[in-house]
């Protein structure tokens, strides 16, 4: 037997696994290296305190995947780290990280203006220049004057001399750029929500602080998920949340009908049916099915006027379960000749209005 | 001045030593698995009638003798699959009602592809149902069944009682929304989102929607669930799952559920306008102005006994839009069964095993004269 449910689920546990291995790894060749450096300072104690080094590691942590924070909160957390002999290290090593990042940026930047010939050049670079540094930017799909151009093409008159497809393609091309400005107001509202739950977060780790508590990670994290799921909660419900989600399914669709469009005049140059047409063919066997079913009522209907009707099984209770079942089960179906020869047990739906066979 | 607390790093340390030790007892537990140990809805059953994809299936009963005079049909709707009634054995609703002596058939609405998206509620209701509902009462010759509806099954089984009365014993509706708005009545933040965002879209975006895929996506669906619940929508696939796989047990439980979720079928596009225009934003249930297939689908007109189960913690259905229905039906002999945890958790929960199949069969053995 394929084991084919099971299996994606065993490899992604295997491969933490592997990941968890190589980190404790790489904390203990940390350790090491850290245990190293104070002995070579004569800081022998300190090399023989491993939970240092651990929280060392977490702060790393902390620091490599909130940026933004480190900045805005590194006199507090260097409140925190002075309470730990032998941190100056490392506060040192960010702060000269992010200073040597800085001076190559902007000597990049100076050079490039150097080079340029005028002020109006120079400007166009430097707005160019932000707009790559700024993430935001990087979720936009185009140019504002490519955007602006499709747009004119896509709503401006259908010129003869240009085929139907170019213009389902201009079309198309629009939708997907309307797409990606959806999507991205869409984020940024999701954005805006998870920054505030990380504001809420360090103002209520703070009133902790002032109480002087000290907290586990796990606790931390507890924290962390109660006030990030309120808040969460609180912004799916929020205007500007579903209003830019609204317009995003919207988009969406839109942007699909748009696709298939484009696909049903290659469809019907490759000869092939479109979507349309199979969706009509669809409909019209649907429509089949209720003429069908209708019809079969009408013939139950004429039965029952006909035949007896069948004779009510006594007490089930007193019959043994099992061999009823037993019985039935040699029925089986067959549901056209069944559904006819059923007539005979009592169907008092027919005496209501009949069934109309569309009403969609 | 602001200060953050310290984070302790013996503490830190102890963690990190017990996650790791979660993980390798996790990796250990789910080598082992087999996609054998992890089927769903496995109580046996025979396929007695079969109309396009939809399927009735009959029970193999599994006490000696019926208790019951009038069989059972199951429910379901179009959103997931039947199979939550039976999950897994020693959590299986079907396997509950069969060991007490019920005769217990089950509706499969199959999964519908593209080629279903003209299907209306009025095909499910007055057609397929209808026609499995026959095929009972020809085979057994009876003149009525019992119905349990689950879920949007539970609207279903609304719809067909008060359309036809006389096939109907006594009505049973298992977390069932009724009134699509009486999420307004319940002020927890986790509750009734899916009331909330469907509101919130103009009824031509749902046509757009249905227009562009032909079928409401199943995956759709699926992420509107996730955004219920945030965090442990993130949480689940990592901290929770390590935490988890340790103990066999609740790993299997982990997968059963997952396999359940991750079979989502689409939901049929025609039927899905009904269902999200009509029912969710309209709310014509309860203002008698749902119609299907040419009639109104008039409340009043449930006058068979009504027992309706709903769940106290139901983020889905809350439970103020199922209690609604006693105030719309025409019955005397209406029955409130509310029971602890949410939607899901009514069927698979522990807790709830003993309450909800002893509380049908009671409700049913006193009405079975």
């Amino acid at each position: 037997m394929s084991n084919d449910f099971i299996e994606p689920w065993q490899k992604m546990m295997n491969e933490w696994q592997q990941t968890q291995t190589s980190m404790n790894q790489k904390m203990m060749d940390n350790m090491q290296k850290w245990g190293n450096s104070f002995e070579k300072n004569d800081n022998s104690y300190y090399s023989n305190n491993p939970t240092l080094d651990i929280f060392q590691l977490f702060m790393q942590k902390v620091f490599e995947h909130n940026p933004q924070y480190n900045l805005q909160s590194s006199r507090n957390w260097q409140d925190v780290l002075n309470a730990f002999p032998g941190s100056d290290g490392l506060m040192d090593q960010m702060n000269s990280f992010i200073k040597g990042n800085k001076i190559i940026f902007d000597k990049f930047k100076q050079d490039m203006v150097d080079t340029l010939p005028d002020d109006e050049t120079k400007d166009y670079f430097l707005s160019t220049l932000d707009d790559i540094s700024n993430p935001y930017s990087w979720l936009k799909f185009s140019d504002t004057s490519v955007e602006e151009g499709l747009k004119r093409f896509s709503e401006g008159p259908l010129f003869s001399g240009i085929s139907d497809l170019d213009n389902r393609i201009a079309k198309a091309m629009d939708g997907w750029l309307d797409l990606g400005e959806k999507n991205n107001d869409y984020y940024e509202v999701l954005l805006k929500s998870w920054m505030s739950a990380y504001e809420k977060f360090i103002t209520h780790l703070n009133e902790l602080g002032e109480e002087k508590q000290s907290i586990s990670p796990k606790k931390l994290l507890e924290i962390w998920s109660v006030i990030a799921d309120e808040e969460l909660m609180v912004m799916h419900r929020s205007e500007s949340f579903l209003q830019a989600q609204k317009a995003l399914i919207k988009a969406n669709a839109e942007y699909r009908l748009q696709e298939q469009d484009v696909a049903e005049v290659i469809c019907e140059t490759m000869h092939i049916p479109t979507r349309k047409e199979v969706d009509d063919l669809h409909k019209t066997v649907t429509e089949l099915r209720r003429e069908l079913r209708s019809l079969k009522k009408l013939v139950t209907t004429s039965n029952t006027q006909t035949k007896k009707p069948a004779e009510k099984k006594d007490n089930l209770k007193d019959n043994p379960v099992k061999e009823d079942f037993a019985e039935k089960a040699s029925v089986k179906k067959s549901p056209v000749k069944k559904s006819a020869s059923k007539a005979s047990s009592t169907n008092k739906a027919s005496s209501k209005p009949s069934a109309k066979p569309n009403n969609t | 001045m602001d200060t953050l607390p310290l984070v302790n790093p013996y503490s830190a340390m102890a963690e990190l030593s017990k996650l790791n030790s979660e993980l390798v007892s996790g990796i250990k537990n789910i080598s082992a698995t087999k996609d054998a140990d992890i089927h769903i809805g496995t109580t046996e059953k025979e396929e007695i009638f079969k109309q396009d994809k939809v399927s009735l299936y009959r029970y193999k009963p599994l006490a000696e003798q019926q208790v019951l005079s009038t069989p059972v049909i199951v429910v379901y709707g179009l959103i997931g699959r039947y199979t939550m009634a039976d999950l897994q054995e020693d959590r299986s609703l079907v396997r509950n009602m069969l060991n007490a002596g019920i005769d217990m058939y089950v509706v499969d609405w199959g999964s519908p592809s593209r080629a279903d998206q003209w299907q209306t509620l009025d095909d499910y209701i007055s057609g397929y149902l209808h026609d499995c509902i026959e095929h009972i009462k020809a085979e057994q010759g009876i003149d009525q069944v019992n119905i349990l509806g689950i879920c949007e099954g539970g609207v279903f089984s609304i719809c067909y009682s008060a359309l036809h009365p006389e096939n109907v014993k006594n009505l049973m509706t298992s977390i069932t929304p009724v009134d699509f708005h009486g999420d307004q009545r319940d002020d927890r933040l986790s509750h009734g989102y899916i009331n909330v965002w469907t509101r919130n879209l103009d009824p031509s975006d749902i046509d757009l929607m249905v227009e562009a895929y032909g079928n409401m996506p199943g995956e759709l669906m699926g992420m509107v669930f996730q955004l219920m619940t945030p965090m442990k929508s993130l949480t689940k696939y990592n901290l929770d799952l390590i935490n988890i796989a340790q103990d066999e047990k609740k790993l299997m439980n982990f997968l059963r559920m997952e396999k359940w979720l991750a079979d989502r079928p689409d939901h049929p596009g025609a039927a899905a306008k009904q269902w999200f225009k009509d029912l969710y934003q309209d709310n014509k249930l309860i203002k008698n102005e749902l119609e299907l297939n040419g009639q109104t689908v008039n409340l009043t007109d449930i006058t068979m006994p009504v027992l309706n189960i709903f769940a106290l913690n139901d983020h889905i259905i809350p439970p103020e839009c199922s209690m609604a229905l006693k105030d719309y039906v025409g019955t005397q002999d209406y029955t409130d069964l509310p029971l602890p945890g949410g939607h899901v958790g009514v069927f698979v929960s522990g807790k709830s095993q003993g309450i909800l199949g002893k509380g049908i069969v009671d409700w049913l053995t006193e009405r079975d004269a």
